[in-house]
């Protein structure tokens, strides 16, 4: 009978030696153990476990350096060439691997410099930590509001009253009630006239802020009333360069000379602060009543502390600073509070009278999704790796019996994944360059790929990081995959591993028909707004801002402009049309309940108004400039009608002082964004307000003349100031832009996820084909055809799908209707969308499933058996 | 020559090595060793010694023949080299000069 060794002690001796010595010092352990065994059994076994601990010396220990080739250069150099021709030879597969690697890189790559950019805004600024912004907090009894308006007068008050504060300013961009966003003043100079966006600053503006001055200096910038800064930009266009610039005069808003103090370079798309002018602020505050108030909050301040002041002090200082100039009780006060400068790009929400999150919850859900991705991506990629290792397996299997070392065959694998992992990242810097214009246009930044080398170096090591881990799986199983299973294809493949990698699929499907659906969704929903009936016609229709002699002289521009070739007809508005922000329970009418408090939209609209906007009328008339009552008189819509009663025309209505009847009912037309319901409109006649807006409808088809004597007509009159328009649909389409982009973004994601997915499911199918090679060709024997193959293998996958389809429908749902639920009119959510495009994508991952089985299908039964 | 000098337990190694002829390996050199000096060794030891012999060029070696015995493993054969024989002799003629000198006493 053969006496055996004892099998621990030579397990023990197989781990820690090193192979060149293992034949060696282990026959001569078993010798050894053979001879004594013969005269004293147990002892020979107990002195068999002594050699074998006296034998873990240090030179024969596997773990050595000397181990390896001390030629650092060739070895590196030979693994190279080795890894690269693995590569080559592995042509269409390593191409795959390598581009689902390339795409998710890309993604992630994209995904940083925009949060890159996004994060160093307003981080321009020297002494960064010291400039703070003061905003206002109402505390009443209902709860905390907070918001960034401030009283004009505060800057100059904070800055004497405390130490601390060393320089303050204040910010305003010009604004008009009726013309929300559009915040542009007159200027002239010679023969040029133009409008121009900016702001007021206090003399210490350019203290607070390191804008940069190209002529003029910080301190005297504005420091008297009549002063202005203007951009680089500015100058170029009033006076042909900056230094030409400086001591000129310029006409402003044609009711004042401002001279020309300072020209600072053109402000940068970084910073949340956006002007091409600054005017002198105790001018502009000197200049209005309402402005000296202290009620007054419509402009912003921001401060840059001392040196060594202590925010925490500054903030307990200001809390209470408008007590002593404005009356409070308990149930009502204003605080102040400050926040980092720095922080107010990204967190400029206020929630329950403190700074939130705002966009800085954008910044984090990208950084989410781009490691997502790159996680996806990697994990795709260590799947086909270890997919492919049975058809390796002959290779490695050669590679072995010549005698490479454990190590060695796992660096050579390592060196492979470090040259598939550049690649993909060298292909996906390529990719970035390529779709970094697509992407400029898409996030309106100008992102560019960093050349610093900080950047180059982190990535290279955190390349190197990924090859590590990435490599480390697939090269363990490669090189230890038993020998003779691998030469006579029997190899099982590892039960447990195989799941994993479902699952992983399974999720990536998920993922895809989440997207999909969402996809669907939110391009639907975008078609929807732009589509949706506004009910009045938005079509040749232009916004005039009414401002300068256009105010008195409104009737002149009207009938002059009226008769106009090209212009149809000419009204106004005090509200902008598409979106009436203003609104309370400001009217009165008979048979109101006196605690209703619902909120009407009012507009003092011209005589046409109903005819220009091409409303309906369901009931009662229009305004009409024939009835001399009209002018006191209402024209309500059909919500206002509803809140009023059924009999409402000819219903007395009293609102701002004015009290009339109401004469007419025009449809419900959308005069918010959809996001709200429409509310209850109640139109009275003013002609001669001082702020509105006017509507021009100009003749269709004819429009370049139509603007052309508009034009004309206004600069006969209001030649002060320059003549601006704007086209209401494009303003109303402005509403939405935040919508076309997310839909945008959401149809990218989209087809990355599908592709990203069709990859990995790739390579899981043929993985388990490779693996069944020979129970295909046995089945095929039997007489199975190609069609019952194909059948066999997509079963296993059919589950997959099902179960990836159920836990994405519920969720989709929940989050699209979650999203919807923010507009007052949305589309439905119906089940066939969610039915059709889970079929769609599991049509998508049949249609994989089906290619790639087919090529294992048709495969001719002889010669997947023959190496039997 | 070179500076190096061979250890005790290098030398009897070395020796044995040489006296062995070509049929050196492991267990032989052991149980000789063993049997001369009459001290219990570790066959690691051994295995030791002879890479370090080897790395310094006193003897080399090769591996023998598939053999049924020993769980298959093959055996290495060492065999003293002329570079080795050499220091042997030099050590041995260095030990000789130096007892030669020692005056004809005997201890009792």
């Amino acid at each position: 009978m053969d006496i055996r060794p004892p099998k621990r002690a030579l397990n023990l001796l197989r781990w820690f030696c090193r192979e060149d010595f293992l034949n060696e010092i282990e026959g001569d352990i078993i010798e050894l153990f053979e001879k004594q065994y013969a005269t004293n059994p147990n002892q020979a076994r107990w002195r068999c476990y002594w050699n074998v601990v006296r034998s873990f010396r240090g030179r024969n220990l596997k773990f050595r350096r000397e181990h390896f080739n001390h030629n650092l250069s060739i070895m590196i150099s030979h693994y190279l060439k080795i890894a690269w021709r693995g590569i080559i030879g592995k042509h269409a597969y390593s191409k795959l691997n390598i581009l689902g690697l390339a795409i998710g890189f890309a993604c992630s790559l994209l995904i940083f410099l925009w949060v890159k950019d996004e994060t160093s805004v307003d981080h321009q600024h020297p002494d960064s930590d010291r400039i703070f912004n003061i905003y206002s907090r109402n505390v009443f009894e209902g709860g905390l509001n907070a918001r960034r308006n401030t009283p004009a007068l505060l800057p100059a008050e904070l800055l004497e009253v405390i130490p601390e504060i060393e320089f303050a300013t204040g910010f305003a961009k010009s604004f008009r009630l009726s013309l929300q966003g559009v915040t542009e003043e007159t200027f002239e100079a010679g023969d040029v006239i133009l409008k121009m966006e900016g702001s007021r600053g206090s003399p210490d503006f350019f203290e607070v802020f390191g804008f940069e001055l190209l002529e003029g200096s910080a301190s005297n910038a504005l420091k008297d009333a009549g002063n202005i800064a203007i951009s680089k930009k500015m100058a170029g266009l009033f006076f042909g360069s900056a230094a030409r610039a400086i001591g000129q005069t310029l006409r402003y808003q044609d009711s004042m000379d401002l001279k020309v103090t300072a020209v600072f370079e053109d402000v940068d798309k970084r910073s949340s602060l956006q002007f091409d002018y600054l005017t002198n602020w105790d001018y502009w505050v000197r200049n209005d009543d309402f402005k000296q108030s202290w009620g007054h909050f419509g402009t912003q301040t921001y401060v840059k502390l001392t040196k060594d002041a202590d925010p925490e002090l500054v903030r307990i200082k200001i809390r209470d600073f408008l007590a002593k100039y404005m009356e409070f009780d308990e149930d009502f006060k204003i605080e102040l509070d400050l926040q980092r400068f720095e922080d107010q790009y990204l967190n400029g929400n206020f929630e329950n009278g403190k700074p939130v999150a705002g966009r800085q919850i954008y910044v984090n859900a990208f950084q989410g999704v781009a490691a997502f991705i790159l996680v996806i991506a990697i994990l795709n990629f260590i799947n086909l790796v270890t997919a492919a290792s049975t058809r390796r397996a002959k290779e490695i299997g050669v590679r072995k019996t010549v005698g490479a070392h454990g190590i060695a065959l796992k660096a050579q694998f390592l060196a492979e994944t470090l040259l598939k992992i550049f690649l993909a990242f060298a292909l996906s810097v390529g990719m970035v360059m390529a779709a970094l214009p697509v992407f400029r246009d898409l996030t309106q930044k100008r992102l560019f790929l960093p050349v610093d080398l900080t950047f180059w170096i982190s990535t290279f090591v955190l390349l190197l990081v990924i090859s590590l881990l990435a490599g480390a799986y697939p090269s363990f199983v490669l090189s230890r995959a038993n020998l003779i299973s691998i030469r006579t294809g029997t190899a099982s493949g590892m039960p447990k591993s195989t799941l994993v990698r479902k699952g992983l699929v399974t999720f990536q499907f998920s993922l895809s028909i989440l997207l999909i659906i969402a996809t669907v969704v939110v391009t639907r929903q975008t078609q929807y707004l732009s589509q949706v009936d506004a009910a009045f016609d938005r079509s040749n229709l232009v916004y005039l801002p009414l401002e300068g002699e256009l105010i008195e002289k409104y009737d002149l521009f009207r009938t002059r402009a009226s008769s106009m070739p090209g212009v149809v007809m000419v009204d106004r508005s005090s509200q902008v049309p598409h979106n009436m922000g203003f609104s309370g329970p400001f009217a009165n009418w008979e048979g109101k309940d006196p605690a209703d408090q619902t909120p009407i939209t009012p507009s003092s609209v011209g005589f046409d108004f109903v005819d220009l906007m091409k409303l309906e009328v369901v009931e009662g008339r229009g305004f009409s400039r024939d009835i001399v009552s009209d002018a006191n008189n209402f024209v309500i819509n059909e919500t206002a009608l509803a809140l009023i009663g059924p009999d409402a025309v000819g219903k007395r209505v009293g609102l701002f002082g004015k009290g009339g009847i109401v004469v007419g009912v025009v449809k419900d037309f959308h005069f918010n964004s959809l996001h709200t319901r429409i509310k209850p409109l109640f139109l009275d006649v003013k002609e001669d307000l001082n702020f509105a807006t006017v509507l021009v409808r100009l003749e269709e088809g004819n429009l370049t003349e139509g603007l052309k004597n508009l034009k004309e007509v206004h600069d006969a009159i209001n030649p002060g100031y320059a003549f601006s328009y704007t086209f209401a649909d494009d303003v109303y389409n402005e509403m939405y832009s935040t919508e076309s982009t997310t839909a945008r973004l959401i149809q990218y994601f989209a087809a990355l996820a599908i592709i990203i997915t069709c990859l990995g499911l790739f390579g899981l199918v043929a993985h388990t084909t490779e693996q069944r090679v020979k129970e295909i060709g046995i089945r095929k024997v039997l007489g199975a055809s190609v069609l019952n193959i194909l059948n066999l293998v997509s079963k296993d996958f059919a589950l997959l799908m099902v179960i990836a389809a159920a836990l994405a429908t519920p969720l989709s749902h929940r989050l699209l209707s979650d999203w919807l639920s923010d507009y007052a009119y949305r589309i439905d959510l119906s089940w066939g969308l969610f039915g059709l495009s889970c079929l769609g994508v599991i049509l998508a991952a049949y249609v994989i499933i089906w290619v790639r089985v087919f090529r294992s299908a048709v495969v001719n039964p002889v010669m997947s058996l023959r190496n039997e | 020559m070179t500076e190096y000098s061979l250890g005790e337990f290098e030398e009897l190694v070395l020796l044995m090595v040489g006296a062995l002829h070509d049929e050196a390996y492991g267990v032989p050199i052991l149980e000789n060793l063993e049997k001369s000096t009459g001290r219990k060794v570790n066959i690691s030891s051994i295995h030791v010694t002879l890479k370090r012999l080897e790395d310094k060029g006193f003897v080399m070696s090769r591996t023998g023949g598939i053999t049924q015995d020993r769980g298959g493993r093959r055996k290495k054969f060492y065999t003293i080299t002329a570079l080795g024989k050499k220091k042997i002799d030099a050590q041995y003629e260095l030990r000789n000069a130096i007892y030669e000198r020692i005056p004809k006493i005997t201890f009792g």
